[in-house]
């Protein structure tokens, strides 16, 4: 990989933000070692500056934790679900190799990265003025951090997300293969992920919990498991 | 003779495809916007001129001219007097350290929000579309704040009536939001108008980001209180969200109750 093709992908990387389909499919059609670079690049610094910000308010230490773990997340993520989404974007028709659908989910999570990256520094401004854990207010204001830094992660899901996709459309076969890839890929990753960051916990870490980088218990229950016991015991409730 | 207006940029070469080209002025006339290079120079009165009368010609200076670096320089002269002028106005010159620490603390906040809220600005206008460089965006939020500083200038007599009418530091702090939320919704139209002109798509992302930078400035004010009033230290010793701090003088100064 050479340098300078390097320095030039990181150059191009606000394309990703802005959805220039012309562009982005040369990305797509010509999946060079260097593109993917970039991407991979623009993913560990975007995740781990927001993941610090994230973990941050705890304690730094915590955030650091969280710094490594969020591009972890998205990189197991990635590797977890690679050969299904490959497999799914041949047997759906759109025509995209193993190398392109690794390029594919690469560009839109590291467009997600771009976005919580650009938002990092408010977001630790936020946490760095805001009251402590250890004060009286801890436990509103660790209920208002969370709430906005979720808002925060699903803007950039989403907005990543529906960027991609009249990229797709426009390398795809058919417009209906590109749209039945898109969802199928997003129902894989929200699957996987889901479980994962739950195995990943804690990114915020509650006032009181002891800091660690992942819980005792990590692999004693899944992300479903959870949801479907608390949603009975709200209907027996 | 630097101030003359100079031809647009060359395009790149093929052997170095940048990806991001210089912001292109497109939509000028919807926008209300007349992209003209400043022919009277880059100096503070043009600056000014710039501002209030042709704000398409600093958009033309930090897009496609040359001389972006000279009118920054204007531009940020312009924020720091308006900000001053409306700190010192707002203060009891005669509650200690509170005539310096103001206007320090209100030109220190802006910027620092301003920093703050850049990454995520350039982020928000790839969003929105625009394909634009770093460093005009830096160029178009300096003019933006600098028209809102210049507006909070001009409120300066307005806020003094107010200063010396009042001891009352809820009803001051209530005046002070209401003018820094009206300057900057003025300065931040002009950005909004000025992505417009260079070709924005989508402004839902635009907007979200002016909401966030407004919030980011309330809790900054939060964050280096007290503007009002006097103070024993020059930053406060606790850590409030900006809407608990305003709660409690509100809860405090009786207006609350019924």
């Amino acid at each position: 990989m050479c340098i300078k093709d390097f320095y030039q992908a990181l150059r191009a990387l606000p394309a990703l933000c802005q959805g220039r389909v012309e562009y982005l499919r040369e990305w797509l059609e010509q999946p060079t070692e260097a593109r993917l670079a970039a991407c991979a690049v623009a993913i560990l610094l975007g995740g781990a500056a927001y993941g610090f910000t994230l973990g941050l308010w705890r304690a730094p230490l915590m955030g650091g934790y969280v710094a490594l773990k969020l591009p972890m997340l998205i990189t197991l993520t990635l590797l977890t679900n690679g050969l299904i989404n490959s497999l799914f974007a041949q047997v759906l028709g759109s025509g995209l190799s193993f190398r392109q659908t690794l390029m594919s989910l690469l560009m839109s999570f590291a467009t997600f990265a771009l976005i919580a990256g650009g938002l990092s520094p408010i977001a630790m401004a936020v946490v760095l003025t805001a009251p402590g854990p250890a004060e009286s207010e801890g436990a509103t204001t660790y209920r208002c951090l969370l709430l906005g830094q979720v808002i925060i992660i699903v803007y950039a899901g989403i907005t990543a997300h529906r960027r991609f996709l009249p990229i797709l459309r426009a390398i795809s076969t058919t417009p209906s293969a590109a749209s039945l890839v898109f969802i199928a890929w997003l129902a894989g990753n929200l699957l996987v992920g889901a479980q994962l960051s739950w195995n990943l916990r804690p990114f915020f870490g509650q006032p009181g919990s002891p800091v660690q980088f992942l819980r005792a218990d990590w692999n004693h229950s899944s992300f479903y498991e959870s949801v479907w016991r608390n949603f009975s015991r709200l209907l027996t409730k | 003779m630097r101030d003359q207006p100079t031809s647009p940029p060359l395009p790149p070469s093929p052997d170095s495809p940048p990806p991001l080209r210089p912001a292109v002025l497109t939509n000028t006339s919807s926008s209300g916007l007349f992209a003209t290079p400043m022919v009277k120079g880059t100096g503070l009165g043009s600056a000014l001129e710039s501002l209030l009368k042709h704000p398409g010609a600093a958009l033309y200076e930090f897009t496609q001219g040359t001389r972006s670096w000279a009118l920054s320089r204007s531009l940020l002269l312009i924020m720091v007097t308006g900000l001053a002028l409306f700190g010192l106005a707002a203060v009891d010159l005669t509650r200690g350290i509170q005539w310096w620490a103001t206007p320090l603390k209100l030109i220190a906040g802006l910027l620092l929000s301003a920093l703050l809220c850049l990454p995520s600005l350039y982020i928000f206008s790839c969003l929105s579309g625009l394909e634009i460089r770093f460093k005009a965006v830096i160029g178009l939020l300096l003019a933006s704040l600098s028209l809102s500083s210049l507006l909070l200038a001009g409120f300066t007599p307005v806020i003094w009536v107010f200063s010396q009418s009042s001891d009352s530091l809820t009803f001051m702090g209530a005046v002070m939001i209401l003018i820094w939320s009206i300057s900057l919704f003025f300065g931040l139209k002009s950005l909004s108008n000025s992505a417009r002109a260079i070709g924005m798509k989508q402004s839902l992302h635009l907007r979200l980001w002016m909401f966030i930078f407004m919030v980011v400035t309330f809790q900054m004010s939060c964050a280096l209180r007290p503007l009002l009033g006097s103070a024993t230290t020059f930053l406060p010793t606790q850590k409030k969200f900006f809407l608990q701090h305003w709660g409690e003088h509100w809860n405090v100064s009786g207006l609350g109750s019924p």
